[in-house]
């Protein structure tokens, strides 16, 4: 191997290119640098405050970044930590706290981005507490350069403050970075739509909703999106008399997925308007299948019921009124047991703790949240659009959350008194003075029986006395190197031990814990009720109007009875006539 | 009042049944209009549709808002403090010793678990849920374990696992022998790319 070298160097002088040899041969034992985004220890430090807020794990990334602060991190205490502080507090649901610390800090920033960013900052906060003219005022304070990856956030939340129109001057501006790949184009695209419809532009909200609509494939969300569009469209059609355009619209929507129960009675009602009878029978028929607890389905139910009977078939309508006052006589006992399973005890809790499943890996605090209805009970797809319902369960989700965390704390409070208590027992500094005591005996004692024991060896065998002699040697070395640790042991003068203090601090802290875990449960209390009284009132409305269906096909199906009867009796009279 | 909406249904479909009459007249198929909204106007209420809000609930909320706004302040800084408190308890500042994981570049390397080895004892093993790694692409720094360390000479094996490009499954290993000083001490576990091999590097650094 040597040689071949050798032989390749002396060909390559002679070629002159000893130089590039040796530098091909370097390449590889070059180290590569180490690049790395954290360039100083604050910024790891700090950087563990950023893995919770890129998690959206706000309540951690908050402790965090108090942590940071109490250890004097200098990027916590600087305008970007700060800002960031305040940041998390608007998606922690902090907003009074958030609103103090970003107003004061508004002001003092030079930078555009940052200050931009702060303004952003309040004005998702005034929108998240339906303060529309603050959040609008805030909004008009953004200019100038915008951080990158604020932009979609930016624009998302403009096109929801100033839903008046305001913002439609800027859709190119707002669109332009993103590729129509990314998701939020689509959304982006969606709300520049409303933006248009509110500054009575309507062909150019339709442009948009029909570009949102061509989003589909694989992409669950994106089809339910493109749904959203093509039933908005279908209603923008019907309400200016377009009903074929309508009917058009209608036919692509998916007769799966959220928006499949409403597109269907759409559908169903424009095939009416139409005159294609025949075709809105099948529509009805696939609402006719699914969960009673669906308004739509209940509608579908009393209107296919007469479509049968217009269409001349009276046993199938008949059929079909029995079935549906069957189905509604269900549905009220569904309504029963749910009303019975809301009063239980851990109900609440536990329907935080499934919706978390529910969400779809998305945070509460999300700016597009999105649910799984199919995992959701049918009664309350209405409900969860509710300011009051989705404020009560975000409340209620954080309130478990620190109770669950205090809950941790007073368990390691325990073990905290323990380490206290057994330091004070027996602390270090106690044991090693034991420690050096025995090793000065035990080396006291052993030069005292070495010399007995050499003088007792001189009476064995030369083999024996061989042994013992080793046997010597060894325990001295042990014994030498017991020496050499036992100074390093006597020249620690002070071992650690807590601060004479520390127990009361701790003890003061395991109080406040028990204080907060009291004062969290106490709002837990009063939340819970709310959130039940809630669902009951839902449940009502679903009550109201399951009645008035059952009522509907009662009346229909006697009706029928009637005309049945009427029928037999002419055809008597008639016969009798004859 | 069912009467009245039944009534109401009726009507619906009596004038259904007599467009039925004509209904062939419309048989063939509606092909698609454009720029049907060319000159249309429409009034638009962005509220409709929208469920009824429930006020009362809503201010009774509002209340309990205010103060568990209040009570979630207190909790973060009481956390603070009793992380404080433990971490003075169980690590010391002079003995401390932190190993942090960054990630610069997930280009040919993605990330799924790591172990750590000091001197010779496995102490942390953590495998990643896919929000963690996107966070650590993003910036976010990991403090994956912290110990108790005794001035001198150590040894410090990070042992990865994760799939790099073309889906091939990777193993591998760095090793940093170190001298921990008095006073607490970071260490930082790098994953990174290497672009002229188009492989995944694994750096090992003292803070």
């Amino acid at each position: 191997m040597v040689t071949r070298k050798k032989h390749c160097i002396a060909y390559l002088k002679k070629q002159g290119l000893t130089s590039l040899f040796f530098f091909l041969c370097s390449t590889n034992a070059v180290a590569i640098p180490f690049d790395s985004h954290v360039s100083s220890r604050d910024e790891l430090e700090y950087g563990v405050v950023l893995f919770d807020y890129y998690q959206q794990d706000y309540f951690s990334a908050l402790i965090e970044y108090q942590y940071a602060r109490e250890i004097k991190n200098s990027i916590a205490l600087k305008t970007k930590g700060r800002m960031l502080n305040g940041g998390m507090m608007v998606s922690y649901g902090m907003p009074d706290e958030a609103e103090r610390q970003l107003e004061n800090l508004v002001g003092a920033v030079a930078e555009e981005t940052v200050r931009n960013r702060i303004w952003y900052y309040l004005a998702k906060l005034h929108y998240n507490k339906s303060q529309s003219e603050k959040a609008y005022s805030s909004l008009e304070n953004i200019s100038g350069e915008v951080d990158p990856d604020l932009h979609f956030d930016y624009h998302y939340l403009a096109t929801l403050i100033r839903n008046d129109g305001s913002h439609i001057g800027l859709q190119e501006e707002a669109l332009e970075p993103l590729s129509k790949n990314n998701p939020a184009y689509p959304y982006l695209l969606f709300n520049f739509a409303i933006g248009h419809l509110n500054s009575g532009d309507l062909h150019a909200a339709v442009v948009n909703l029909e570009e949102v609509s061509e989003y589909a494939g694989n992409n669950e969300e994106m089809a339910v999106l493109g749904d959203r569009a093509k039933h908005g469209l279908a209603q923008l059609a019907l309400q200016t008399g377009h009903f074929p355009q309508a009917w058009f619209y209608l036919q692509n929507i998916r007769t799966t997925g959220l928006y499949s129960n409403r597109a269907l009675l759409s559908y169903a009602w424009s095939a009416i308007k139409l005159k294609r009878f025949t075709e809105a029978i099948p529509a009805l028929e696939i609402l006719n299948s699914r969960s009673i607890a669906i308004p739509e389905v209940q509608e579908a139910k009393v209107l296919l019921a007469h479509l049968y009977e217009q269409e001349g078939s009276p046993r199938k309508a008949l059929k079909g009124n029995l079935l549906a006052e069957k189905e509604f006589r269900s549905g009220l006992n569904m309504l029963k047991e749910a009303r019975a399973s809301i009063s239980d005890l851990d109900v609440p809790r536990e329907f935080i703790a499934n919706l978390e499943a529910v969400m779809d890996d998305e945070d509460w605090y999300g700016s597009k949240p999105s649910v799984d209805y199919m995992k959701l009970t049918p009664f309350l797809i209405d409900l969860m659009a509710s300011n009051a319902f989705n404020e009560t369960l975000r409340e209620l989700a954080d309130l478990y959350a620190l109770e669950d965390n205090l809950e941790y704390w007073k368990m390691q409070a325990e073990e905290h008194l323990l380490i206290l208590q057994a330091t004070k027992a027996k602390n270090m500094a106690d044991k090693v003075r034991e420690t050096l005591e025995r090793k000065k005996e035990l080396s006291a004692k052993f030069a005292e029986d070495s010399s007995d024991l050499r003088l007792h060896t001189l009476t064995l065998s030369e083999a024996e006395q061989q042994r013992m002699d080793a046997l010597l040697q060894t325990t001295q070395r042990e014994l030498d190197m017991l020496e050499e640790k036992a100074v390093l042991l006597s020249q620690v003068e002070n071992v650690y031990q807590h601060p004479k203090d520390y127990e009361k601090i701790v003890k003061g802290k395991h109080i406040d814990i028990e204080k907060q875990l009291a004062k969290t449960r106490t709002y837990i209390d009063r939340l819970e009720p709310i959130m039940r009284d809630l669902v009951n009132k839902e449940l009502n409305k679903h009550e109201d109007r399951m009645g008035y269906y059952l009522a509907q096909s009662r009346l229909a199906k006697a009706r029928l009875y009637d005309s049945t009867l009427l029928k037999l009796e002419r055809a008597k009279e008639s016969e009798v006539g004859r | 009042m069912f009467n009245q909406l039944f009534v109401r249904l009726l009507k619906k479909v009596m004038v259904f049944s007599l467009l039925m009459s004509t209904g062939q007249l419309f048989a063939q198929d509606i092909a698609r209009m454009d720029n049907w909204s060319q000159g249309a106007e429409i009034e638009f209420d962005d509220s409709k549709g929208k469920p009824k809000q429930d006020v009362e609930a809503q201010s009774a909320i509002a209340k309990i808002s205010a103060d568990v706004q209040v009570l979630k302040k207190e909790v973060i800084s009481l956390n603070k403090d009793l992380r404080l408190l433990e971490e003075n308890m169980l690590f010391p500042s002079n003995t401390r010793f932190s190993v942090f994981v960054t990630i610069n570049s997930g280009r040919f390397f993605q990330l799924e678990g790591v172990k750590v080895k000091i001197d010779g004892r496995i102490v942390s093993t953590h495998i990643y849920s896919e929000k963690q790694r996107a966070s650590l692409l993003n910036g976010g720094v990991q403090k994956l374990y912290v110990t108790n360390m005794s001035e001198g000479k150590h040894r410090l094996t990070a042992f990865f696992t994760g799939v790099g490009s073309n889906d091939r499954l990777y193993k591998r290993a760095a090793e940093l022998e170190f001298e921990k000083g008095p006073g607490s001490q970071y260490l930082e576990i790098l994953v990174t790319d290497d672009e002229t091999t188009q492989e995944p590097v694994f750096r090992l650094k003292q803070w």
